[in-house]
């Protein structure tokens, strides 16, 4: 075989094999972001990925700069977490607690330790039907190559973005893309298009490391607080 | 009709159907859900061929909020008349559940809605919608020797043939087994069995109750879950339990443990003082409207 069959050959094999993998695509599963997780750091206000200031609108700077001021007021009446109601999506994936990830039956399961809340999310491409919306919203995924790319819509306006307040809408289309970074840890971004408060789509990054199951021990939050404990605890345990 | 009407719409009807089933009254969906079995066909989750693959989303048969045969013991039965009397008068019993924090059994004896199991070799989740929670079963695995009491309890699962055995002991006491207030000690022990169809359609679940505190021998309960229609929605309806603490219903509820009483309390508002949470430690009284 000369040198220029061989570039064709590899050239056609290298054609070949391309249409093959877009003919039947590597079906990717969870299992390399199968196990409890827990977040590498926690800030009571939520930034983007660059670190900066979310991109408010006028309206939504005005609204976040109310409720940062209520912020200390043991009474602040934006957060619903504080009276143990569910705190939502995607605000309870930067909260200081632990959760887990599984995966059966069509399904990617998060299992959060804080007040035995979970969602499951729906792999099988069926459109989400919403009914009313809600906390956690209705979440369908997909894989793009090795990430976990989920879609989130139906949430519902009451619930905050961090515990400053962050706003958004019931309008927000919220996606994640979960990867999992060659140090072992997991990489969530998550990106916000809001148009009723924010001027533009942004992004926001956490990253995870594993720890034991024994950190998904059962909690809850209405016998907490009556001991005198916080809704939300405000640092890592 | 705004979305956030249909939804407080439907956490009023939801309050509502429990209310009735705590009054005691017939329950009329009572083998009604059962009756649409006939047009279902699995979700290919659901129904795959393997009968130890329990793995989906799975809907509740029917909702049962009472148990029938549970062999009190006479000072169980004294304190069940204490519970009856209480509600005669009007009072909303409040158990664990209604105060949102269920055990593992509210879930076993009075599953709403759905349940979605996710498993493998080494583990089984259980994520049920209402009462919200996760049970966790490790497979083939042994009870810790000094287990920490709590709701939930501990799950260990085997198979016998290919019915699940679910044994679940560790509980805390502190919540009850039915809406009527059946009460729990931490000698509770619950055995679960299930068991799906050979059709893949359903799940056969029967639970074994043993508590010698308060009930002369061992009882069972029977539950059935059904695989959902085909291209019926695959999600779970939210149960947030503590999201409107009202105040007007803790001012007719008859609590039956003094630790269900609420820490946030939602006061309505009084001309343009808007309604607001308050969460207050028992010592604490000021603060709070009149």
């Amino acid at each position: 075989m000369n040198i220029k069959n061989a570039g064709r050959q590899a050239l056609l094999g290298g054609i070949a094999l391309a249409l093959l993998s877009a003919a039947f695509p590597a079906q990717a599963d969870a299992s390399a972001l199968k196990g409890v997780w827990m977040p590498d750091s926690y800030s009571e206000q939520l930034k983007t990925a660059d670190g900066a200031t979310p991109p408010l609108t006028e309206e939504g700077a005005k609204l976040y700069r109310e409720r940062v001021a209520q912020h200390g007021d043991r009474d602040r009446q934006y957060d619903r977490a504080r009276w143990c109601a569910g705190p939502g999506m995607p605000r309870i994936m930067f909260m200081p607690y632990a959760f887990e990830i599984r995966e059966d039956a069509g399904f990617v399961g998060f299992i959060y330790q804080w007040y035995r809340w979970h969602r499951m999310v729906d792999m099988t491409g069926q459109e989400p039907e919403i009914v009313v919306p809600t906390t956690m919203g209705y979440p369908v995924g997909h894989w793009d190559k090795d990430a976990l790319v989920i879609k989130t819509v139906g949430t519902n306006d009451e619930t905050v973005l961090d515990a400053m307040g962050l706003p958004h809408s019931e309008d927000m289309v919220l996606t994640e893309r979960l990867t999992l970074l060659p140090n072992g840890h997991l990489e969530a971004r998550f990106q916000i298009e809001d148009s009723e408060f924010y001027s533009k789509p942004w992004e926001a990054v956490m990253t995870y490391h594993r720890v034991g199951v024994d950190q998904m021990q059962d909690d809850i939050c209405p016998d907490r607080i009556a001991r005198g404990e916080p809704a939300v605890r405000s640092a890592l345990p | 009709m705004s979305a956030r009407f249909v939804r407080k719409s439907l956490v009023g009807l939801r309050a509502s159907v429990f209310a009735l089933a705590i009054g005691g009254m017939v329950l009329p969906w009572a083998g009604a859900a059962a009756s649409d079995a006939g047009g279902l066909a699995p979700s290919p989750s659901s129904s795959a061929s393997s009968p130890r693959d329990l793995g989906g989303l799975w809907d509740v048969e029917r909702f049962v909020a009472f148990i029938d045969n549970a062999p009190l013991l006479p000072e169980t039965k004294t304190l069940m008349d204490r519970f009856q009397a209480a509600h005669e008068k009007g009072q909303i019993i409040y158990t664990a559940w209604t105060s949102c924090r269920p055990g593992l059994p509210s879930a076993i004896v009075m599953p709403m809605n759905s349940v979605v199991i996710l498993q493998d070799e080494a583990d089984i989740t259980l994520s049920y919608e209402e009462p919200r929670l996760t049970q966790r079963v490790r497979m083939n695995a042994q009870h810790p020797v000094n287990l920490q009491p709590s709701y939930m309890g501990d799950s260990v699962g085997h198979w016998e043939g290919n019915t699940l055995v679910i044994d679940t002991i560790g509980y805390n006491g502190e919540f009850q087994l039915d809406s009527q207030g059946l009460v729990t000690s931490p000698k509770l022990h619950t055995i679960e069995r299930w068991t799906k169809s050979a059709d893949g359609k359903r799940i056969d679940v029967e639970t074994t109750i043993e508590d010698p505190v308060y009930y002369s021998q061992p009882f069972t309960i029977k539950r059935g879950y059904l695989a959902p229609k085909t291209n019926s929605a695959r999600q779970q309806n939210e149960y947030d339990c503590t999201e409107n603490p009202r105040e007007e219903e803790f001012l007719h509820t008859y609590f039956i443990k003094d630790s269900y009483r609420p820490t946030c309390v939602r006061y309505e508002g009084k001309g343009a003082d808007p309604s607001r949470i308050l969460c207050r430690l028992r010592e604490e009284d000021e603060g709070r409207p009149n």
